[in-house]
């Protein structure tokens, strides 16, 4: 007995040392890079790479299938992909522990441009575009216009490359075309978020149990789109607003204490007490998708992709698998300094810059390389059904098939060479959305970046206030009458004159440089 | 002490120190070595020079804890609901522990102790919708049922502050006070029965004998347990303040603790340098309360202090 308890003690304290180190290990990642080093010259560029889809055990075919390509198509580049998927929940973490331990990462994506700008992350690859880049510059300037680089410069270094894609996004009113016609009023007549309270009072003594409208995004119901659209305002690098602009005015202010700030919040707090909306918007986690599915909800408006002004479809029903939803624009897109701020980014510690800014030069410009990365290997991964389309091979789908990363087709590359899953058709309408960037109204103050390291401690503690009182208000469940006075002083408390001040002072001296 | 004898205890104390070696170590690598980065709270970041390269920036990244008038709302909040957990969890807790004690039969007894520890398993998270079937303005419980019964209007109440320090209070004694009644449950069993059998035979009620004999005999692990939660008084239970209350805004005068403060406002700039800052400063004040807790207890009863 008492030989067993020892034994059994011994046994505890050996499963308990094994488990404080188990931690501690780390599964090493696969490597594809070295099947094309016949040349000894060839430099392995490490890109992590964030992905909405599964992430396959072993991706070592696809790496080799493009590496043998860069090999034989670009022989004089010398540059091999390594690539590192990564999800979504670990991606920030991830890069940021590759910086702090010194693995080799020199590609990688920063989800919060400023932040990183700020702390360093990210190489000055300006010296190298010029030499290195300029396919990959001729496809921006063809896709997006010659202004692509400016959100990405500061005092004249280039801390990223933008990812080329269509960024002209419409807020579109996605509308239940039945109930619509139930109270008799036309789409026609919608044209702007002012007409909706009067559509809004049929449906709901028509439709008692319908909520007029719900949120896109949880606790937010997106007057900023509005503000932007209607109004021309711009955040001017940061999402709290509280130095925004609007117009060509040239002066920064807080939105909170505008006029346009509190229009939108009353007619918000009108919806509220009207009952149009979810009575605890401010709170829950519930938006538009969820109610839409259920059949308890009228309308939703939300920045949805779509290039066409007026739709019998809308983003909602892909969401939701119904076909009850129409779209319509009620806004326009205004492109402002944080419009296109998603880049890739060279990270500041990677030994290989010429290296890796040759290899985003061809994943930017060469369709295969680019549809590999996202689609894997013809005939296992996808079929060609016809010459811009990609879709998964017979009886597989995105779960079952060994490799696709199709999802990161908004964060990675040109999307004018990005092939499609759906059919010719599609693709022709993404290149004419595309060819929106070039038109799509620019705020005058694009191309300006806010340093926020002056005033670091202030943004952190206006964040919390804009926390604290924002959901409220823009969800109607705050009484304006007190609560902006309130949060205005609170902005106060917090510094918001100085970042306003700061903020005022960097613009003057921009559009002094740009002028 | 003869020769064999030593040799004897050296024996006994080794295979002690044996079994302590995975704890140690777990202390040593999990509390100990990461306690090196304690410098990040004053360096500015830069990841090009690396972490040891960085510049220093002095106190720089504490500001932000004292920028506005929240400071002292968080620390008022984190304090004054520590101290009321601290003062109801132990009397909650004491309380089961002896009605616990009364139960004899085995099987009821290991039931009702099942049935206390389990809100203690249930994730925060869970328990913020569990909250939230009750307190949904349009479809809880406590509008629909209760407040519509008795003629009352409905309340939304994840806008109006004023009851929230009522029901966090009684969600984390609803969590925590079962659980915490287990090292009670022990301690009252270790207690000598003859003191009772004693008080029996002298004629003591059961509440003469609890508040004569278990009372008293409890007094030590009561203080050591008080002293215990004392230094976690700066510390908050993230989930409590952050998930139950939904993250709703206007609740925030009275659900903002540090640990909230310091993740709304990172969340955003993810400066590692002030959330170190955060960490530091509360590690330092838990420090020092533990300290000054143990030394008072020390010089009015030196046994049961701490060390």
């Amino acid at each position: 007995m008492k030989k067993g308890k020892s034994l059994l003690s011994l046994f505890l304290a050996l499963a308990l040392a094994l488990t404080a180190f188990s931690g501690c290990g780390s599964k090493s990642a696969s490597s594809g890079a070295a099947a094309s080093g016949d040349s000894a010259e060839t430099q392995k560029v490490v890109m992590y790479l964030i992905t909405f889809n599964n992430i396959p055990d072993d991706y070592s075919k696809v790496t080799d299938a493009i590496n043998n390509y860069i090999a034989e198509k670009y022989p004089d580049a010398h540059v091999a992909l390594d690539l590192r998927l990564i999800g979504p929940a670990d991606y920030n973490d991830k890069i940021k522990l590759a910086m702090q331990s010194g693995t080799q990462m020199d590609l990688f994506i920063p989800l919060d441009l400023q932040t990183f700008i700020a702390q360093n992350m990210c190489m000055d690859i300006s010296s190298y575009l010029d030499e290195y880049g300029k396919d990959m510059v001729a496809m921006i300037n063809k896709d997006f216009g010659t202004d692509g680089f400016s959100t990405l410069t500061q005092n004249g270094a280039i801390y990223g490359v933008p990812i080329n894609k269509a960024v002209v996004i419409n807020p579109t009113l996605s509308y239940n075309k039945e109930m619509l016609d139930g109270v008799g009023v036309s789409i026609d007549d919608i044209n702007s978020i002012w007409d909706l309270s009067d559509v809004y009072a049929k449906v709901k003594e028509k439709y008692p149990d319908v909520y007029c409208y719900a949120p896109t995004n949880q606790q937010d119901t997106y007057i900023s789109l509005i503000l932007e659209g209607d109004d021309k305002m711009d955040r001017l690098g940061d999402t709290t607003y509280t130095g925004v602009i609007f117009g060509d005015s040239g002066k920064v202010v807080d939105l909170y204490e505008t006029d346009q700030f509190r229009k939108y919040v009353d007619l918000m707090r009108s919806w509220y007490l009207a009952g149009y909306v979810p009575q605890d918007m401010a709170t829950s986690t519930t938006t538009a998708p969820a109610y839409a599915s259920s059949g308890r909800l009228f309308s939703t408006y939300a920045s949805y992709s779509g290039v066409d002004k007026q739709s019998d479809n809308s983003v909602l029903n892909q969401l939701t698998g119904t076909d009850a939803y129409g779209s319509k624009w009620i806004s326009s897109f205004y492109m402002d300094t944080m419009s296109t701020s998603l880049a890739m980014c060279v990270s500041s510690n990677s030994k290989v810059p010429e290296a890796a800014v040759k290899l985003l030069n061809i994943v930017y410009s060469d369709e295969f390389v680019l549809n590999t990365i996202l689609f894997g290997i013809e005939g296992e991964d996808y079929v060609k059904p016809s010459e811009h389309v990609a879709q998964f091979p017979e009886g597989l789908d995105a779960n079952t098939v060994p490799y696709t990363a199709y999802l990161c087709n908004g964060v990675i590359g040109s999307e004018s060479l990005q092939w499609v899953t759906t059919s010719e058709e599609d693709y022709q309408k993404k290149l004419q959305a595309i060819e929106m960037n070039k038109s799509a109204e620019r705020s005058p103050y694009y191309g300006f970046v806010f340093d926020a390291s002056n005033v670091v401690n202030e943004m952190t503690a206006l964040t919390n206030v804009v926390k604290q009182y924002y959901p409220g208000l823009v969800c109607g469940s705050l009484d304006p009458d007190e609560a902006i006075p309130e949060f205005i002083k609170a902005l106060k408390d917090a510094g918001v004159d100085t970042v306003v001040a700061e903020k005022q002072k960097q613009l003057d001296a921009w559009i002094a440089a740009n002028q | 002490m003869t020769k064999s004898s030593k040799k004897r205890a050296r024996k006994k104390s080794l295979a002690l120190f044996a079994m302590a070696i995975p704890g140690l170590l777990y202390l040593l690598i999990n509390n100990y070595i990461p306690m090196f980065g304690i410098f990040i709270a004053f360096k500015q970041i830069d990841y090009s020079k690396g972490i040891f390269g960085s510049d220093w920036c002095g106190f720089d990244n504490f500001k932000f804890l004292f920028q506005t008038k929240d400071a002292w709302i968080m620390v008022r909040n984190t304090v004054l609901y520590n101290l009321t957990f601290i003062l109801l969890g132990t009397i909650f807790a004491v309380f089961i522990a002896i009605l616990m004690s009364e139960i004899t039969k085995y099987f009821c007894s290991k039931l009702f102790q099942a049935g206390l520890i389990l809100p203690n398993l249930v994730s925060m998270v869970i328990v913020a919708y569990l909250v939230y079937a009750f307190l949904n303005p349009e479809t809880g419980l406590v509008n629909n049922a209760i407040l519509g019964a008795l003629g009352k209007d409905p309340v939304n109440w994840y806008t109006t502050p004023g009851y929230w320090p009522v029901i966090l209070v009684l969600v984390q004694m609803w969590k925590t006070a079962g659980y915490s009644s287990i090292v009670y449950i022990a301690s009252i069993s270790g207690i000598d029965k003859g003191l009772y059998e004693a008080a029996r035979l002298d004629g003591a009620g059961k509440l003469q004998q609890v508040f004569k004999i278990t009372l008293p005999q409890l007094k030590p692990t009561i203080i050591m347990m008080v002293l215990m939660s004392l230094g976690r008084l700066f510390s908050s239970d993230f989930g409590l303040f952050y998930q139950v209350p939904m993250n709703s805004g206007a609740l925030f005068d009275v659900t903002q603790t540090i640990d909230t403060y310091v993740y709304r406002g990172l969340m955003t700039y993810g400066n590692i340098g002030m959330s170190s800052a955060a960490g530091l400063f509360q590690s330092v004040i838990g420090f020092v309360l533990v300290m000054v807790a143990n030394a008072i207890v020390r010089k009015r009863e030196a046994e049961n202090a701490l060390f």
